[in-house]
């Protein structure tokens, strides 16, 4: 099964950013809306990256996830793979049985980012 | 503009788009049906539906075989069965039902296929065996 998770690494500790449906949900509660991210990054962007959390460090406090956001380098990158993370939980139920098929021929990696300090 | 009065063509205004929770909560109850635990649903990874689909298209197709499978077996026994239905039959007795069930596996029809063989040479070698003591060991036998 294709794990879509993103791993980064701050001060010296493991970070792991996932949504599953619960969080997206959450997410969206916060006020996410995914069309709106163009139009609104400074609004959307937040929101996004913190429901990331949610999964693995609920407990990590909003202050944190921002100075963690704020040294990640290749921003946009993680923000448009944390984007496919979100609307992956809604692509994944309305998927047709013939992309289940050729998605069985896919090749399953977890991927894992390169995020460097700065 | 007053499109509707000019006869002009008024695109209809696009269905409201659901929310990712209606979507989710619309979803919720078919994948529960599918055997699906809610925790798995809300908090597990987002791919593992497409397992749950693809166990339950193959759940359906067996329930359809079996279906098909039970069907076969009862029109057999109608067959069978058949010469006690028809009033001006001069048999009057129906066929026996199958002693047991097809062969399903490559396997077993082929150990079907072997033990009909030997059941066929039993028989020949008891009709050759009758056939010498009838004759009194004439012509070869």
């Amino acid at each position: 099964m294709a794990s879509n998770k993103i791993t980064i690494t701050y001060n010296k500790k493991e970070y792991t950013l996932e949504f599953n449906r619960s969080t997206a949900q959450l997410t969206e509660r916060r006020g996410f809306i995914a069309k709106d991210i163009e139009f609104k990054p400074v609004t959307m962007v937040p929101i996004l990256v913190e429901g990331a959390f949610l999964a693995h460090h609920s407990n990590l406090k909003s202050k944190t996830v921002e100075e963690i956001y704020e040294r990640l380098g290749k921003k946009s990158e993680l923000v448009g793979k944390l984007l496919k993370m979100y609307m992956d939980t809604v692509n994944a139920l309305i998927g047709s049985d013939e992309e289940d098929e050729e998605e069985g021929t896919e090749k399953n990696a977890g991927w894992e980012a390169s995020w460097t300090e700065k | 503009m007053g499109g509707e009065l000019d006869g002009e063509i008024t695109p209809s205004a696009p269905p409201p788009q659901k929310s990712l929770s209606e979507v989710f909560e619309e979803h919720f109850p078919y994948y529960l049906e599918m055997g699906m635990p809610a925790k798995d649903f809300w908090e597990g990874d987002v791919t593992l539906v497409k397992a749950y689909r693809k166990a339950d298209m193959l759940r359906r197709q067996r329930v359809n075989h079996d279906a098909w499978l039970q069907g076969m077996y009862f029109y057999e026994a109608l067959c069978d069965a058949s010469p006690l239905l028809n009033a001006f039959s001069k048999e009057g007795k129906s066929f026996p039902y199958i002693e047991r069930p097809d062969a399903i596996t490559a396997k077993e029809a082929e150990e079907r296929e072997k033990e009909q063989a030997m059941i066929a040479a039993d028989q020949f070698r008891l009709y050759a065996a009758e056939l010498k003591k009838k004759r009194g060991g004439k012509n070869g036998y």
